[in-house]
């Protein structure tokens, strides 16, 4: 019974248990709280049980016994028992009855008085009631301080003493040393308590920093996952800055801003749609603007570039109850303590996060700590939110440029192909006439002269346009061989016999480097490939040769066996090729600007002969490339799978 | 002779027309803008061939091919400024006898337009041995009549010579190169395209499974094989 009086006066024993429930509830911890709780009136409760048990054996063992003894308590143990009952109801009646400024207090008195009476009915010096005042001074220990707690216990003492001297004890049965004993074990108890009450608190208040460090660590590093995990979605990370930093700090509010770069910060308490800054907090869904107070408080950090912490919005001046922190008008509440934390951005404040309690509840030393992690987080996510526009809008802006590129050079070339018919069909007519009038005049007259030049010109146009639009093929991957078993050594031949002219023309040797026809090395020669594109690739590398060897040089033109591969060559004893532009000269559009070129060499091509000629080798498989020294020729080769031996 | 030129640009018109006067002094040049007024000219001239342009500003030159080849089979060349394999595969295969992309020349287009007419008239020298059977196909080398099972069936000039090649070396391989030479000339070496349309259609002729032939076979990447005896026991032959 007296347990659950304990319990019912919970509320009643405030005065004690106030500075301890108010850090207790100011605790991360929820679960340490009810603990330390339940550990102080668990105690007292226990104690209390237990007295009063002691209580009713002692009377069981001295009723009825004559004589003055420790035991000689004179009263019904059913009396006792009675009495406690009639007791408890009292207390629990007057609970009801308001107290005013010290409920525990009075309860305590109370107490107090009952056991003091219980005394002084029961034995005096001999009453064992005296256990009582034990439990007394521990309930009360465990919740006042030390120098209460002696205060209390010299009350008892003096009241003690006062009781045994008076009746039904006799003056001469006191013995002073023993009354000495009983109230300085009094004195002892209530120091053991207070100790222990202290060793209760330190451990609980270090668990609850422990805890409150482990759970700060866990929200950096979920905030540190959420920013790091390179969503583009800023508004996103944001809305959870704002959310896990008032969860962090038992706030009300959180809300993080990003400024509009540019912009004054005056004009950020404008509706934040227009003027495009960014304002997200964990409570409304679409806040509207900064208000005043805001922009001040921003303002104030963006100065100092370090968190603003007010302890008090109502005693901060100028500034008005609720003129911030959209959404928090409910219930007449508005935020008390606000801390203000910039993000850093390379020496400039790029926004602001707000965290905002209800209660004047300042922000300490620890939790800036905590702030200043936050915003550093908020500022790498910005980072790499920008990072990852930028490079976003890099990459489309490169595949626009190609497509256009492909889309221009397919249009071009298409549009080109028309007129070009026509002038050549022209030209080639029109040379038909005036062979027939050359033969006759035997010699080429001036008009003649003009119509091959525009023959020649129109020829050279339409490889540049051929080659354009192949290249715009290739890279498109519009183009499928038609793959044919062949034997490099015929093709080799007819491409020898086709491009003879033009070597005779400038007056160069065309030599011819293949195992003798038939042979079993000859049949090693055989490559699965498309026909038409290896002679387009083989014409390519011949007439650079026949276009950059000097008049009188010579060309050779072969095919070997190698690891696997058949081996295709053409080499040629021209001015070579620098090593920087060896690396350089199978990319598109890039040509030779050779100071030891020739006179009557000039980069007529689309620069775009050896790019196809490379995608094609590499479309079947195979590798191109040269070898070359200056003023000692080049030998261009490209190697394809062989397809076996024998095979032909 | 008279030729039919379709396409859009004018002046590619007059300049294949007066080249051509110049060349061929007898022959009859017409030339039409678009679609429409070919198909007239088609059924109106009755042209010896025709140049065909694809990009037309009414109907689609394949269309108009498609048109054509319900009613004739007037020699067609496609003429395009689009070189893309998918285009020629597409003329090739709605009949049109050859493919030029643009730009051209004069001569390789003359020369193109007489291979065209020489392999749609000339047909392979009538053989001493007179019939080939294999199966239910049977192959009338003097009257180059082609039956399968008893029934005629109606061949081209060009598959007709393709047929003729395959069976006179019937149980051997013939190369790609080697075929496509003898039957569309040395410049067509390499053109892959042209062959196995033919192919195809040849086996749509004469195959009961075009999907699986048995006579008509391919050799991967080398050539053609014609098979006289297949050792197929299979329903499809059978039936055949």
């Amino acid at each position: 019974m007296k347990l659950t009086r304990v319990r019912t006066t919970q509320h009643g024993l405030n005065l004690a248990l106030a500075p301890l429930s108010r850090r207790v509830r100011s605790a991360r911890s929820d679960f340490f709280k009810e603990d330390a709780a339940l550990s102080v009136d668990g105690l007292d409760a226990g104690i209390r049980t237990l007295a009063f048990a002691m209580v009713l054996v002692l009377s069981l063992l001295g009723y009825g016994k004559s004589g003055p003894s420790y035991l000689g308590v004179s009263v019904d143990p059913a009396l006792i028992a009675l009495g406690l009952v009639v007791y408890n109801v009292l207390v629990i009646a007057l609970l009801g009855v308001p107290w005013r400024k010290r409920p525990g207090f009075g309860l305590f008195l109370l107490d107090w008085l009952v056991v003091s009476a219980a005394i002084l009915f029961a034995g005096g010096f001999f009453s064992p009631f005296l256990i009582l005042y034990y439990a007394l001074i521990i309930g009360a220990a465990l919740r006042v301080g030390l120098s209460r707690s002696l205060l209390l216990v010299g009350g008892c003492a003096v009241v003690y003493a006062a009781l045994s001297t008076s009746r039904p004890t006799p003056a001469d049965a006191i013995h002073l040393p023993v009354l000495a004993v009983g109230i300085t074990s009094l004195l002892m108890v209530a120091v053991t308590a207070v100790a222990m009450k202290r060793a209760v608190e330190v451990e609980g208040h270090k668990v609850e920093l422990e805890e409150q460090t482990a759970g700060q660590l866990r929200l950096l590093n979920n905030l540190t996952r959420v920013v790091l995990s390179g969503s583009p979605d800023l508004e996103g990370v944001m809305r959870t800055v704002a959310a896990v930093s008032s969860r962090a700090f038992q706030a009300e509010s959180g809300m993080a801003v990003l400024f509009e770069p540019g912009k004054s910060l005056d004009e950020h308490d404008e509706p934040a749609g227009e003027s495009g800054y960014l304002i997200v907090t964990d409570q409304d869904p679409n806040p509207q603007r900064l208000s005043q107070y805001e922009v001040r408080l921003a303002e104030r950090a963006v100065r100092t570039q370090a968190p603003v912490l007010v302890e008090d919005v109502l005693r901060d001046s100028g500034s008005e109850r609720n003129s911030g922190f959209p959404g928090l008008e409910r219930e007449g509440q508005g935020v008390r303590t606000v801390a203000c934390v910039p993000f850093l951005l390379g020496g400039e404040v790029i926004g602001v996060l707000f965290v905002g309690r209800y209660t004047q509840q300042p922000f300490g030393e620890a939790d800036l700590g905590l702030l200043t992690a936050i915003g550093q987080q908020m500022t790498v996510a910005v980072r790499l939110g920008r990072l990852y526009e930028m490079q976003r809008e890099r990459a489309s802006r490169s595949e626009e440029r190609e497509q256009l590129e492909r889309d221009l050079l397919s249009m071009v070339s298409h549009e080109l192909r028309t007129p070009l018919t026509s002038i050549k069909t022209c030209v080639g007519a029109l040379e038909s006439i005036e062979s027939v009038a050359q033969t006759a005049n035997n010699h080429g007259s001036t008009e003649t002269k003009l119509l091959h030049n525009i023959g020649r010109s129109t020829d050279r146009l339409i490889v540049l346009v051929n080659e354009l639009l192949d290249m715009a093929r290739l890279r498109a991957g519009r183009v499928s061989l038609s793959l044919q078993q062949l034997n490099m050594g015929e093709v080799l031949l007819e491409i020898a016999a086709q491009v003879k002219p033009l070597l005779d023309a400038r007056g160069q040797t065309l030599a011819l480097d293949l195992p003798v026809t038939g042979s079993p090395r000859w049949d090693t020669l055989a490559v699965m490939a498309d026909r038409r594109r290896i002679e387009q690739v083989l014409l390519n590398l011949l007439s650079n040769a026949n276009k950059y060897t000097p008049p009188g040089g010579n060309v050779t033109l072969g095919a070997t066996p190698k690891d696997g591969q058949v081996r295709v060559f053409v080499r040629d004893d021209g001015p070579g090729i620098a090593p920087d532009d060896q690396e350089r000269i199978f990319e598109k559009y890039y040509q030779v600007n050779s100071p030891t070129s020739a006179a009557d060499i000039r980069p007529d091509g689309s620069g775009l002969g050896l790019a196809i000629a490379r995608s094609i080798v590499e479309l079947h498989g195979g590798q191109i490339g040269v070898q070359s020294r200056l003023g000692r020729g080049s030998t261009f080769f490209f190697a394809l799978p062989s397809e076996g031996e024998g095979v032909g | 002779m008279k030729i039919l030129i379709v396409d859009d640009d004018p002046d590619v018109v007059e300049a294949i027309t007066l080249s051509f006067g110049l060349q061929w002094p007898d022959a009859r040049i017409v030339g039409a803008k678009d679609g429409r007024a070919a198909l007239a000219a088609v059924a109106r001239e009755a042209p010896d061939v025709v140049l065909l342009d694809i990009a037309l500003p009414d109907i689609d030159g394949f269309e108009v091919l498609r048109r054509i080849r319900e009613r004739s089979d007037v020699p067609v060349l496609m003429i395009s400024a689009r070189g893309e394999e998918i285009d020629k595969v597409r003329g090739l295969e709605l009949g049109a006898d050859d493919y030029v992309t643009k730009p051209f020349g004069y001569l390789e287009l003359s020369a193109r337009i007489k291979a065209v007419m020489r392999r749609a008239q000339a047909l392979p020298p009538v053989s001493g041995e007179g019939q080939f059977e294999a199966g239910p196909i049977a192959v009338n080398y003097a009257t180059h009549q082609v039956a399968v099972g008893g029934k005629p069936v109606k061949l081209t000039p060009i598959e007709y010579k393709l047929l003729y090649q395959l069976t006179r070396s019937a149980g051997q391989v013939l190369l790609h190169d080697q075929l496509l030479t003898k039957i569309w000339g040395p410049e067509y070496l390499g053109e892959l395209d042209y062959l196995r349309i033919y192919i195809r259609r040849l086996r749509e002729k004469l195959e009961q499974n075009p999907q699986q032939p048995v006579y008509i076979l391919t050799e991967r990447g080398i050539g053609y094989r014609f098979d006289p005896s297949p050792q197929v026991a299979d329903s499809a032959l059978v039936k055949a």
